[in-house]
């Protein structure tokens, strides 16, 4: 099969969640013998070759083409807009003999998916976070509220307006249902992402693929567990933003007078900015506090069995967590926020805790009665299930194609 | 010869190859392509295609997921009341080997009853503490005392369940219905064993993951479920329709213990013709998939084609269609794919990036060169081939081949060849363009592709006639043969 991935960022210049996901994707299924393409944006094309307006490299053995951010509007970063790309870019997908697409990411990629469509070609859709519904991403309103609906985009434009008009809000809101609709398959990567999707969009059918993990990147020897038992170590694993919510639990570590802890941070800190240097302080004023800076994959799992416990503080509802799910793996207990696939995941295996969102008094006391239990964290640990590895998500992704695409023979 | 007249010869063929080489550099196709030519691989995509006529929305009128696994991960099935023992012999499986247990726990949701037995030939890492905990039995045997055929007949003995499950110890599910799926397609398409096609994990090789594609397009199961019966007597048929892999082979215990495993190597497809030839069926699904690929160094290709061919060719009488005429042939023809080889990687180590096309002509014509076995060339990717090919280069006398040798020559430098081809044939259909990192990574299955070559050339070597002449031939054959 020749399968096109749309996606809104790539490699070398983005690694983030859904970046990893269509990689693993795209190597795993080139090794099954089929020929994949990544059509993306790029922000630097020092590297790159082919047109100056459509660029063309490998990365890592995938090919890839890509478009300039200055060649799009300002506005595809939040909105669903059609607009032009030149002939080059027409060409490639009228004439790629692409049997399907699968979008990873709609954000400024709306006018290949329009092509996709046009051209006939089947496509499918992984909602890897909230950009359909919610161009804030994450559900949380400009009150700080989280939003489980948009109600058609009528909330939006209550709740979070900004320099939007409202009929813009509803027309985008009109756009992503049109997509959605034109999906042959919807696939989610948690439960809790599909029941938010089913709740906006009723009329459609969503389906749970959850994301693969890495295994092959576990190393001999990472897979040691921590003997320890002294002392309880906890561990942050990921950006260092805000909305992360780290700052919420050193605040709460801070305020447990308790030389019988310590905290592993892990995780890019972006220089010159005020949370950047917030985080700092707060790191530097507590010696039971180690800070890693940003790490490479490998090193995740070598933490994640250093830590008896992974804290997650996020302020806003993930809609899935490769770290959370390569905690798993490793029988790392977590104690998470009470919302989203977090939530959801904690309360359905019993593999850790929950604490409430941004509370500060709530993850001390938290993380206090887990000091005082570590009986609580081995049975915890026992619940742990293993996750998808990536190549079960690639195989299900490649039977889905195939079914679609033999379907698509026989009409 | 003296030695002052194979210093001529030897003189006279690098003077040959270095001409061949800078007739190839001075091609147009040698020259270093910038990324920024590689529009050219859009222009070959405007192919005489016109756009596809149906428009989406009708498919997903029709669409409903018709593979059983994803079906099962969609909506997840009815457990089955099967009670299944699960065999794995294991020796020094690594700290992956936790993850497929546990994960075979998870299957527990699907059937009746799971059992994990395990059969461990003499670990030293943490196989059998790992057992311990989450199997029900750990055997422990002497490694001396392991085959495969032995490990997996004691752990069978072991097994109390109503069907056995033979695994591997890096083999992993799909899901957590992945038992639950081989039982339904076991009694569905009423076979005696079942096997799952691989699936390659995404840190196979490419030499790997292209055997497997071959593998199982031979079989005419990689992506659907086949139903194998006793059709004729030769080879190919018994292969292509016993088709059983104990990576994953599911039998009724009862049906099982009539047979057992039974030689030295082969074991699995010993059993399917066991069975063919009483009247069963077997089966292989390329429906359930099972994750399972190596990413081993060249020297185990080596073996590994030297032990398969050994292994044919005692289980099948028609395996080899006419032996070779003499060893020398086929020895000339081992130093030229290697030779060939080394040269491709000088040159392709230079390259920045290039179209796939070309790079396939070049390898085509330097393969096709016969370089007359004169030089010696380390291929500088791996000790031990080296090592090898200097022996068979020390081996070979260097003498002017008769006709019959010509003739062994021709045809296995063209099986050779064919491999490699075949090979690019694949890769070039996944790539269009190529990168270092790509070049570098084709480099190294390359190797892994003619050594496995060269293993099954060595091994074709002792069916010669005059294989008595060349005791280091048997020398090396059984150095080689262990540890596959």
């Amino acid at each position: 099969m020749k399968i096109l991935y749309v996606v809104h960022q790539f490699f070398p210049e983005f690694k983030s969640g859904t970046e990893i996901v269509t990689l693993g994707l795209c190597r795993t299924l080139q090794l099954a013998g089929n020929s994949v393409t990544v059509f993306t944006c790029n922000f630097s094309d020092q590297t790159q070759g082919g047109s100056n307006y459509l660029r063309h490299h490998t990365y890592e053995g995938i090919p890839v083409y890509s478009v300039h951010r200055s060649n799009l509007p300002d506005s595809s970063d939040i909105s669903l807009e059609s607009f032009a790309h030149n002939q080059e870019v027409v060409d490639l997908i009228k004439h790629g003999e692409f049997d399907i697409c699968h979008v990873m990411h709609p954000m400024r990629m709306v006018p290949i998916i329009e092509l996709v469509i046009q051209f006939g070609i089947p496509y499918i859709v992984t909602l890897t976070d909230f950009f359909f519904d919610c161009y804030l991403v994450n559900r949380i309103n400009y009150q700080n509220e989280y939003c489980p609906s948009s109600e058609g985009g009528k909330r939006c434009a209550t709740t979070c307006l900004g320099g939007w008009d409202k009929k813009e809000l509803i027309e985008r809101h009109k756009k992503a249902a049109k997509i959605l609709s034109g999906a042959v398959f919807r696939a989610c990567p948690s439960s809790f992402v599909k029941r938010v999707f089913e709740r906006n969009y009723s009329n459609l059918e969503f389906n749970i693929i959850p994301h693969g993990m890495h295994f092959a990147d576990i190393q001999p020897g990472l897979m040691q567990s921590n003997t320890d038992n002294e002392i309880l170590t906890l561990g942050f694993i990921g950006s260092i933003i805000e909305i992360k919510g780290l700052h919420v639990l050193l605040d709460a570590f801070g305020k447990i007078d308790s030389q019988e802890i310590k905290l592993i941070v892990a995780g890019k800190l972006i220089p010159g900015t005020g949370y950047a240097s917030n985080i700092e302080s707060m790191i530097n004023s507590d010696d039971r506090v180690e800070y890693m800076g940003e790490i490479n994959h490998k090193e995740v799992f070598s933490i994640l069995n250093e830590i008896d416990l992974l804290c997650m503080p996020s302020l806003v509802p993930e809609a899935a967590s490769i770290a959370f799910s390569e905690a798993m793996i490793c029988g790392t207990p977590v104690l998470g926020s009470d919302i989203g696939f977090i939530k959801e995941s904690l309360e359905k295996s019993g593999a850790g805790v929950l604490a409430k969102r941004g509370d500060v008094e709530h993850w001390k006391t938290s993380i206090i009665k887990l000091i005082r239990s570590p009986q609580l964290l081995k049975e915890m640990s026992c619940k742990t299930t293993m996750p998808l590895r990536v190549e079960e998500e690639a195989y299900y992704y490649e039977a889905l194609y195939r079914d679609i695409v033999e379907i698509k023979g026989t009409l | 010869m003296d030695q002052k007249t194979r210093i001529k010869i030897l003189e006279k063929e690098l003077h040959d190859l270095r001409s061949h080489l800078e007739k190839v550099k001075a091609t147009k196709s040698w020259k270093m392509l910038s990324i920024m030519q590689s529009a050219r691989g859009l222009i070959s995509l405007k192919s005489n295609t016109t756009p596809k006529k149906n428009a989406p929305g009708s498919i997903h009128k029709h669409f409903e997921a018709k593979n059983p696994v994803l079906r099962h991960l969609l909506k997840p099935p009815q457990p089955l009341d099967h009670k299944v023992s699960v065999v794995i012999p294991t020796y020094n499986a690594g700290h992956e080997f936790l993850f497929l247990i546990k994960k075979l726990r998870q299957q527990q949701q699907g059937i009746g009853e799971i059992e994990i037995i395990i059969v461990d030939s003499g670990s030293t890492d943490d196989t059998i503490s790992i057992g311990r905990m989450w199997a029900d039995k750990v055997i422990e045997i002497n490694q001396s005392e392991f085959t495969h055929s032995h490990a997996r007949n004691i752990g069978a003995e072991a097994a109390t369940n109503e069907y056995l499950l033979f695994m591997v110890q890096d083999a992993f599910p799909i899901g957590d219905y992945w038992i639950h799926q081989l039982l339904a397609s076991h009694s569905e398409l009423n076979v005696a064993a079942l096997s799952a096609v691989e699936f390659c994990r995404i840190d196979s090789d490419w030499a790997h993951s292209v055997g497997v594609l071959n593998h199982y397009t031979f079989l005419n199961s990689l992506n659907n479920d086949r139903v194998g019966k006793l059709e004729s007597s030769n080879h190919i048929s018994l292969r292509q329709n016993g088709h059983l892999s104990n990576v994953t082979c599911l039998i009724k215990k009862e049906v099982f213990d009539k047979y057992r495993f039974r030689g030295w190597y082969g074991e699995d497809l010993n059993l399917a013709i066991a069975l063919l030839k009483d009247g069963h069926q077997n089966g292989m699904s390329g429906l359930c998939k099972v994750i399972h690929s190596h990413n081993r160094n060249p020297n185990y290709h080596l073996k590994r084609g030297l032990v398969d061919v050994i292994y044919l060719n005692e289980e099948f009488e028609d395996f080899m269609d006419r032996p070779p005429y003499s060893v020398v042939g086929i020895l000339h023809a081992i130093i030229d794919m290697f030779n060939g080889l080394k040269v491709f990687i000088s040159l392709a180590s230079q390259m920045n990036s290039v179209n796939m096309e070309e790079f396939r002509e070049w390898l085509t014509k330097l393969m096709s060169l016969n370089y007359k076995a004169a030089m010696f060339q380390a291929i500088d990717l791996d000790p031990d081939i080296d090592k090898f090919y200097k022996m068979i280069f020390d081996i070979y006398d260097h003498q002017p081949m008769t006709q019959s040798q010509k003739l062994d020559y021709e045809n296995y430098s063209k099986l050779g060849y064919d491999r490699v081809i075949n090979f690019l044939d694949y890769v070039s259909h996944w790539y269009s363009l190529m990168d270092r990192w790509m070049i570098s990574e084709v480099n190294s299955s390359l190797v892994k592709v003619v050594a496995a070559n060269a293993g099954i050339m060595l091994a074709s070597c002792l069916f010669a006639d005059d294989i008595g002449e060349y005791p280091e031939i048997i020398e090396l054959h059984d150095a080689l043969k262990g540890g596959v």
